[in-house]
């Protein structure tokens, strides 16, 4: 295994960090009172999520560690290189995310002319930054799954549906990040937990269709590749019924798909929440699934053989 | 402009790792580190079973994706075929070790830089072949100018039906295999 868990670590959170503003510029959109949370939530945790992935795969490099002036190179040296793109929507996103966030919080602002002046003018362009941000934060989500979709020595990463899947997972665990982190500030501020609960309802509907559409990538994605050469059926395999099993049925297939479908169907059918902040569960759960996914996807992959 | 390539004849290897070792050498890299890799794979029916052997090492591919994946341009194919690293300009990202779809390429921990087989570049310069050549006991190896008709690796190649390995790949491998 080369690339190891930092990577898988940084695939995670820049997924996150991505869905969590998409999340937020979709909330904004509906230009409902009650979506006012989601979008406070999702850009104020948005930049910091995906620049907390920058220490991830700046811990993975080699000389980068100790040469970081070669670094610049990330930005010119070879344009068809995925990750070159990468750099260029991490470095232009972050600032963007970061900026938005800082509208929401009060503090951070110091009474200096300069900051004063920066963050009237981040509050005029406020709607332009929102929609260059969220054409960014698409081109992040999608990204991840392309640095490992263009490998093709791993099969189970040659796939046009792996982006896809990826991206998805960017959704769901974003909005999931969204609704926990609203949870648990409304729950420390002692504010109406079961009120912001009940909004939920309506997200958790739009978040069953994203589990099910990740659902069925990750069935078409193993089904595909299994049928694929000896070593895509044998990653798949490891997946399924080999080494990395239990981290599949129990962290994927459990954790990210069945425990929050069942949370999300029970509260749908019934009109009321399971218990109180059983959104941290179902959604916490969702998490948890979106780390695992991106550890297996990068540990279960096997190289091509040659003899 | 010529074209470096390289023809291994596996009927006649051995699996001594003298090429192996001979790289290391040349290299002066640690015993750990290999930039030939020798593969063995068992073919027939018992009683009739062979044993047989893989030199694997870059193929200095005509499409390499190392190159194409390097973010920072530190990986480079030359206009004579050679797949080269400019360590200078290399981040150890490993981006080109998960790229490889032949597994060429390790990580030197020591400088932070992935490292593989570079056709031994500073003797074929002074036109002697590369250090596994004159080190392979049973003459598998023949190191040439592909765009050469009339060079010993085109004959060979063109004779022996030499093939290149997982060509299917796409990545356009220099070096070819007589089977």
């Amino acid at each position: 295994m080369t690339w190891g868990i930092w990577i898988a670590l940084y695939l995670f959170l820049a997924g996150v960090g991505a869905g969590t503003f998409i999340t937020a510029a979709t909330a904004e959109a509906l230009r409902r009172p009650e979506s006012r949370p989601l979008v406070r939530g999702g850009l104020l945790i948005s930049g910091p999520l995906v620049a907390l992935g920058i220490p991830c795969l700046l811990l993975d490099l080699g000389a980068g560690k100790t040469n970081p002036w070669r670094l610049i190179w990330l930005y010119a040296g070879n344009v068809q290189s995925p990750m070159l793109w990468g750099t260029w929507l991490l470095t232009l996103f972050i600032p963007v995310a970061l900026l938005l966030g800082w509208l929401e919080v009060d503090f951070l602002t110091p009474p200096w002319r300069g900051v004063t002046a920066l963050r009237g003018m981040v509050r005029r362009h406020r709607t332009l930054l929102l929609q260059v941000g969220t054409l960014l934060a698409l081109g992040v989500a999608i990204y991840t799954g392309l640095l490992l979709g263009v490998v093709h020595g791993f099969p189970l990463w040659n796939t046009s549906i792996l982006p896809m899947l990826f991206f998805v997972s960017a959704l769901s665990t974003g909005l999931a990040a969204v609704v926990v982190f609203s949870e648990i500030t409304a729950m420390t501020a002692e504010r109406d937990g079961v009120a912001l609960a009940r909004q939920y309802f309506y997200v958790n509907q739009v978040h069953s269709a994203m589990i099910i559409t990740e659902t069925v990538f990750i069935f078409c994605w193993l089904f595909i590749v299994a049928n694929g050469s000896v070593t895509a059926a044998q990653s798949v395999a490891m997946l399924i019924s080999g080494r990395y099993s239990v981290l599949f049925w129990i962290g994927i297939v459990f954790f990210g798909i069945v425990d929050p479908m069942l949370i999300y169907i029970y509260e749908v059918v019934m009109g009321k929440p399971l218990m109180p902040y059983a959104v941290l569960v179902s959604d916490g759960s969702v998490l948890l699934g979106g780390v695992i996914l991106r550890y297996l996807a990068i540990a279960a992959a096997l190289p091509v053989v040659l003899t | 402009m010529p074209r470096y390539g390289m023809v291994i004849d596996l009927t006649k290897c051995v699996g001594c790792n003298a090429c192996t070792v001979a790289c290391q050498m040349e290299w002066g890299l640690e015993p750990y580190e290999h930039w030939i890799r020798v593969l063995s794979s068992e073919d027939g029916v018992y009683p009739a079973v062979t044993r047989r052997f893989l030199p694997v090492q870059c193929m200095h591919c005509e499409r390499p994706t190392c190159v194409s994946v390097c973010p920072t341009g530190a990986s480079y194919k030359r206009r004579d075929g050679l797949v080269l690293i400019d360590q200078a300009r290399c981040i150890g990202c490993k981006y080109c070790m998960v790229g490889c779809p032949y597994q060429a390429r390790i990580f030197n921990e020591k400088i932070g830089v992935p490292e593989k087989c570079r056709f031994c570049v500073h003797r074929i310069a002074k036109g002697v072949a590369p250090a596994c050549v004159i080190a392979c006991p049973v003459e598998t190896r023949t190191f040439g100018d592909l765009s050469d008709p009339d060079s010993e690796v085109s004959r060979l190649i063109i004779q022996k039906k030499a093939a290149q390995l997982r060509p299917d790949l796409g990545n356009g491998p220099n070096i070819y295999y007589i089977r």
